[in-house]
């Protein structure tokens, strides 16, 4: 009986590694596949004979050439900086927006909360020229401020739509006690609800990051001057010259512009997981 | 002499700073005395110099009434332009550009950028009337943008006049109505780039007609050679350029020279698509599904022994010391530098003769500017002798100027290394789509539509008959020629 127990453990180990393993591979690959790429000269990454995950002769001189000749830090900060306000301002006016969806109850609350959401798919693409035309309205084109205003266009939908489905996952018996307590209502949001909430802003705040860091079309017709590039829209102004590709400076830029997002899910991930484990409700 | 090929070596080397080199070619433009020293010191014809310092002068003069009007600008002016494939190129471009405002007391914020962006910019500035004073548009892009450019006949004009005219392509693309809405800035010219030691093999020379090229793809892949490849897919440079010149080289056309009747049923269009299926039995099923970079990826790994492209191929492998692999006398595998084996030779003939299509790139001011004056003051600045040839020579072949004056003088590229010559005369046979009638507008919806690489794709590729793939053209062709 024990032996059996023991045979089932380790099966389940087994299956579970394995499974583990199966997504972890698939997952790093692409990580992989950058790396490889970005640190092997030119006559490898050229030789169709070399098997392609070999690498004979790694060098550094992709990441030379990308530092030493393209603003890569430059783009770096102004990434980092359009989706940090981007995000910031999602997540506030999301919140809230969700919080009011999902609690309040107004005459056509749902049909709103499905307009916000069919907004979140309607593709750049077909919005891009509008929404240039608003931008330079305002006086606000080519200037690292339209992106922080127009990223929000899309992330606050998706944040909105996002919480209220974590606002809904939460009892209302929780807020109507602290209002019968005497709380006022954004009281009872900011003291009862939010904190509870945590774990799901903090993914849509990651969401949010990740979509800004990685958005080109706005970035590309908003923030033309190359002092005010992000890093998508730089690299490949500065690595794809006419029909000449830079892979292994572009693999590069890439993996290296990967890594704040990297460290942010990192840090950000364990939070995440034990707030979702430390529900209000738990019995 | 030798003075002109040091300098030549090293500037195309990167070895020489560009600054000094700006400052050795600008001083050209400072005097008349200078500019004869300079160029007596480069040129070994006598008459060349004569010509070049009488051009000069006339530009100096040019100059000289430039500034006694002085230049102002609102905030500063703005330019968006295409990236060539030699950083050092777009540097000096830089360069040229900062040391114009410099003079001038303007200020100039250039970007160098991928051709992918200028479209989506353009397109933006078009809409929404906003973005840079200057954009550099490809094709017959001046014809899409008409309403929206502002009129630079007088820039072009005072161009043409002084340096021999520009090529019919530059008009095709730039000329609207009789007028000139955007400023011919360079074509990137193309040739068939060919591994001279795969050709040596099996006892090939340089096919003057497209027949010959084919049965030189045939022999490559009977002796078991990388075979030939060209683009049947969306490559927006080599894929247009490969199709439409096979189809013009065979005397067919999808347009009338009236501008409106689609011709693209004809007896010739059925011969360039039977040609092209041949041509396609010999090569990789891969090219169907070409982009502009594939067929450069391709050669520099060599795994094809040929191809259409402009000299980027070359010029990368020489930069980047590319190597391939080869025995030596003892049979032992060695590693050679693959420039060395790469050389380039001239789109070959079909019935109808050379025929190509133009990879063409125009300066345009928009209309929205509030620098028009600025800019074209600017534009012409950047299209004169003097700053042509620093910029054009680091570039490799891949830039080739507008204006026709300036083909033969000593430091253009194609005149100091002989594996870029085949590039010189491409101006010369070269229209844009809508060719042969004026009706470019149409003829740039077409192209953007992919009609013609799509017709001879889906032939190719097995998807359509050839009856079917020219009914589908010409549907699409209707389209665009009748609106």
């Amino acid at each position: 009986m024990q032996s059996s127990l023991r045979i089932r453990k380790i099966t389940k180990g087994i299956v579970v590694t394995i499974g583990l393993l199966f997504f972890i591979v698939i997952l790093l690959f692409p990580f992989y596949w950058m790396f490889i790429t970005s640190i092997k000269p030119d006559s490898e990454l050229y030789d169709t004979a070399q098997p392609p995950m070999q690498l004979l002769k790694p060098t550094l001189e992709h990441y030379v050439y990308l530092i030493e000749n393209t603003r890569f830090l430059l783009w770096l900060k102004n990434s980092a900086l359009v989706a940090t306000v981007s995000t910031a301002v999602s997540i506030v006016i999301g919140t809230l927006a969700a919080y009011s969806l999902a609690r309040l109850r107004f005459r056509g609350s749902r049909t709103l909360g499905l307009t916000i959401f069919i907004t979140y798919l309607v593709p750049t693409t077909l919005i891009f020229l509008p929404l240039a035309y608003v931008i330079r309205s305002l006086g606000l084109f080519d200037k690292q401020i339209a992106l922080m205003i127009t990223y929000p266009t899309f992330l606050i939908p998706f944040c909105t739509w996002l919480l209220m489905g974590y606002f809904k996952g939460i009892p209302r018996e929780l807020e109507e006690s602290a209002m019968v307590d005497g709380a006022t209502r954004l009281q009872a949001l900011r003291m009862i609800i939010l904190p509870i909430m945590l774990p799901g802003i903090v993914s849509a705040a990651l969401f949010a990051f990740t979509l800004s860091w990685n958005e080109f079309v706005y970035a590309l017709t908003l923030a033309q001057t190359e002092a005010i590039k992000t890093l998508p829209t730089g690299i490949v102004s500065q690595l794809v010259l006419a029909d000449v590709y830079f892979w292994g400076s572009l693999m590069a830029a890439a993996l290296l512009g990967s890594v704040p997002i990297a460290i942010l899910y990192s840090f950000f991930l364990e939070y995440y997981v034990k707030g979702m484990t430390a529900g209000a409700v738990k019995g | 002499m030798k003075e002109r090929k040091d300098l030549t070596n090293r500037l195309q080397n990167g070895k020489i700073s560009r600054r000094d080199f700006i400052k050795l070619m600008l001083a050209t433009g400072a005097s008349a005395t200078a500019i004869g020293g300079v160029l007596a010191a480069c040129a070994p014809e006598p008459a060349a110099t004569a010509v070049a310092t009488s051009a000069a002068t006339e530009a100096v003069a040019a100059a000289t009434e430039a500034v006694a009007k002085p230049l102002s600008v609102e905030g500063k002016l703005t330019m968006k332009l295409r990236a060539a494939f030699m950083p050092q190129g777009n540097e000096i471009l830089k360069v040229i550009v900062e040391d114009w405002g410099q003079k001038n007391n303007i200020p100039v914020e250039v970007d160098i950028t991928s051709m992918n962006d200028l479209q989506t910019i353009a397109a933006t500035a078009a809409e929404t009337g906003a973005g840079p004073d200057i954009i550099e548009i490809n094709q017959g892009s001046a014809h899409l943008f008409a309403e929206k450019l502002a009129d630079v006949s007088d820039v072009c004009d005072d161009l043409g006049s002084r340096y021999g005219g520009f090529y019919t392509a530059a008009e095709e693309a730039c000329k609207v109505n009789g007028a000139w809405l955007s400023v011919p800035r360079f074509f990137a010219p193309h040739a068939i780039s060919y591994r001279t030691d795969h050709f040596a093999t099996i006892g090939a020379s340089v096919p003057k007609t497209w027949e010959e090229l084919y049965e030189i793809g045939k022999a490559l892949v009977d002796a078991g050679l990388p075979p030939i490849a060209f683009p049947l897919g969306h490559a927006v440079g080599d894929g247009n350029d490969f199709n439409y010149s096979v189809l013009w080289s065979h005397g067919a056309s999808d347009v009338a020279s009236d501008g409106k009747t689609v011709t693209i049923d004809s007896v010739e269009t059925r011969a360039a698509i039977e040609y092209m299926q041949r041509l396609f039995s010999v090569m990789p099923a891969d090219t169907l599904s070409y982009d502009d970079a594939s067929n450069n990826r391709a050669f520099l790994a060599s795994a094809i022994s040929a191809t259409n492209n402009a000299s980027t191929i070359w010029g990368a492998a020489r930069n980047q010391s590319t190597k391939y692999k080869t025995k030596d006398a003892d049979g032992k595998e060695v590693e050679k530098n693959l420039h060395e084996v790469t050389d380039h030779f001239v789109y070959p003939e079909g019935p109808a003769g050379r025929v190509t299509y133009a990879e063409f790139m125009s300066s345009a001011v928009f209309s929205y500017s509030k620098n028009v004056d600025a800019a074209k003051a600017l534009l012409t600045y950047l299209n004169e002798r003097e700053q042509l040839t620093p910029w054009v020579n680091p570039n490799l072949g891949f830039v080739f100027p507008t204006l026709m004056g300036v083909k033969d003088d000593l430091l253009m590229p194609w005149n100091t290394t002989p594996k870029l010559a085949p590039f010189k005369d491409y101006a010369e046979t070269s229209h844009l789509p809508g060719f042969p009638s004026t009706n470019f507008r149409s003829g740039t919806d077409a192209y953007a539509k992919w009609v013609v690489v799509d017709m001879f794709a889906s032939v190719c590729g097995g998807l359509a008959s050839v009856d079917d793939a020219i009914a589908t053209a010409k549907a699409l062709l209707e389209e665009s020629y009748k609106a």
